[in-house]
């Protein structure tokens, strides 16, 4: 939808000291916006970076902005537009090397499609590794020899959990697992008591959706949800979470890493905020764990969910959820089953008798094929070192978002790489949407992945810098219109 | 001569928020709010052409801050009898 640009939207720009609004071709600016910007030396850029609109006036009544079919002259080959580099100046960590080349290459055998296939989709689906196939095929070949194997598969939940367990420094007994992560956060939001004086949910716009949609869904059972909303950079200020948690509020449901941008929250600070005023705080790791250390223990986490598919290298059909040991008594889940039981395999039907453990939160029959799967490609992730991995992602991190400065890309992302998880959000414009972006890559042997007005360049730790520059490459060729 | 401001909305809340904006915002005239159909909603206002300019932007900020803006426009020097055709047909 076209957005129309006012004289407030010039102020605000002008407050945060930028000199350039980026704007689609649709967009329309009032004169008023336009006589302000005119006295605030601000300009209107058509936001494929190649496009500029006059900030000449040339009638007293509102339009749509003229166009000008120009490519803005670089004085300076090679270095990105002087404005966008100062607005964007990229912060990033200095890179430690942690793994080697050598370790890397080693690891890019594990990934067979990577010989051919620049697969930088990894914020929605990791690459396929020989290991988690092998372990796939593991459960086929029991299944098929064996036949029934009930009590091996349930050990194969139980090693996933362990395996998850680790990757965030909790105890096996503390991880119950589910078919995703709704399931998982519903078991929560049904395990809690709206009756009472706390009841007020916090969550956030940038959450993956299904988190928000389950809250909302709570609010029939007395659940009072407070959304804190992204900024107009597509983050949140810490701050927020002072205004918005007080001591009507029972849980606070954030995000870890924006899902579109990759914007980072400290989830550390987020929970002292949260307990200092009484609230549990849940956390959506799935956007980066695996990328981001997260240790529960230290950060001081109530509960942590995440599916498998993203940076654990899993696939889709498991998540786990870590509950902390001492809160685990308190849940009372309504979304349930036979696994939440302490024995489930008592069969009786007169009463619930929840485990002691978090597998109370577990519902019905286990994934167990997803479970191998799972299993397997934590125990990449965990033999890698999250440490080594984020090193190397912060790094690639840094080095997108120069890709993106040096071809005048525009994007949303954080350009503090402490901010930011992996993925790098690119806008797309009325040249090519971006479903048809991630189409045409596709095309060109490149994975990413788009997401409303953007397309989504996020590597793993076995990506390169060659695999990252042949993929902006083809984006600006593509929105250019080549 | 008034120059003539509208704001077209889809919806009515965003077209009386625009209004109460407009009004607010310069020493302007509402002249009419005519509801076209299919749930778009166009109010105008009148007077001197820097009031009409900063009263719309003003409309224009607030009428997409509630609801669904479709269109803005300004005519600093409508010509003679201009809007009274329209707005007689309107009414």
């Amino acid at each position: 939808m076209k957005k129309f640009y006012t004289a407030k939207d010039v102020e605000d720009c002008f407050s945060r000291g930028e000199k350039v609004i980026y704007i689609n071709r649709e967009d329309v600016l009032t004169s008023i916006a336009k006589e302000t910007a005119d006295r605030r030396g601000i300009k209107f850029s058509v936001k494929s970076g190649t496009e500029e609109i006059s900030s000449e006036s040339k009638s007293s009544g509102i339009r749509t902005p003229e166009v000008r079919n120009t490519v803005r002259e670089d004085k300076n080959p090679g270095l990105p537009n002087r404005d966008f580099a100062v607005r964007n100046q990229i912060i990033a960590p200095a890179y430690k090397g942690l793994a080697s080349d050598q370790e890397i290459e080693r690891w890019r055998s594990e990934f067979p499609i990577l010989k051919t296939t620049a697969h930088l989709g990894n914020c929605s689906q990791s690459a396929q590794s020989i290991r988690v196939r092998n372990a796939i095929e593991d459960y086929l070949e029991n299944w098929l020899t064996v036949g029934m194997d009930w009590d091996s598969w349930v050990e194969e939940v139980n090693l996933a959990k362990a395996e998850f367990a680790k990757l965030i420094n909790a105890e096996p007994s503390e991880i119950a697992v589910s078919s995703c992560v709704s399931e998982a956060v519903s078991s929560v939001a049904n395990s809690l008591d709206y009756s009472g004086k706390r009841k007020k949910v916090v969550v956030t716009d940038a959450e993956f959706p299904t988190v928000d949609y389950i809250w909302l869904a709570n609010q029939r059972y007395g659940a009072k949800v407070d959304f804190i909303a992204v900024n107009e950079n597509h983050q949140i200020d810490i701050e927020e979470y002072e205004k918005h948690i007080d001591e009507d509020t029972l849980i606070t449901s954030i995000t870890q890493v924006y899902y579109l941008n990759g914007f980072k929250q400290d989830v550390a600070k987020i929970a002292e905020i949260a307990h200092r005023k009484g609230s549990l705080i849940l956390v959506d790791a799935y956007q980066c764990l695996g990328t981001e250390p997260l240790d529960v223990k230290k950060m001081n986490i109530d509960m942590v969910t995440s599916g498998c598919l993203k940076y654990l290298c899993g696939i889709p059909g498991i998540a786990f959820l870590y509950i902390n040991k001492d809160l685990v008594s308190k849940f009372k889940p309504t979304v349930t089953g036979w696994f939440g039981q302490t024995n489930p395999f008592l069969f009786q039907t007169r009463y619930n008798d929840w485990s002691d453990t978090a597998s109370r939160l577990d519902t019905g029959t286990q994934p167990i094929l997803n479970a191998y799967a799972a299993r397997a490609g934590l125990s990449i992730i965990n033999e890698v070192g999250v440490e080594k991995i984020k090193d190397r992602i912060d790094m690639l991190s840094a080095y997108s978002l120069k890709g993106c400065l040096d071809r005048e890309l525009t994007t949303i992302s954080p350009f503090d790489v402490s901010k930011k998880g992996g993925t790098t959000a690119i806008i797309c414009s009325h040249k090519i949407n971006s479903h048809d972006m991630e189409a045409e890559l596709r095309k060109r042997n490149i994975i990413g992945s788009g997401r409303g007005d953007v397309i989504r360049i996020a590597p793993h730790f076995y990506s390169t810098k060659d695999e990252i520059d042949y993929a902006l490459d083809m984006i600006s060729a593509m929105l250019r219109g080549k | 001569m008034s120059a003539y401001g509208f704001i077209e909305t889809k919806g009515f809340v965003a077209n009386v928020e625009a209004a109460d904006a407009m009004s607010k915002a310069a020493n302007v005239e509402i002249v009419q709010q005519i509801g076209i159909g299919s749930s778009y909603v166009t109010i105008i206002i009148k007077g001197d052409v820097g009031a009409v300019k900063a009263a719309v932007d003003s409309g224009a900020e607030a009428a997409q801050r509630v609801g669904e803006l479709v269109s803005v426009h300004v005519i600093p020097r409508p010509s003679n009898g201009l809007l009274e055709i329209f707005l007689q047909k309107a009414e």
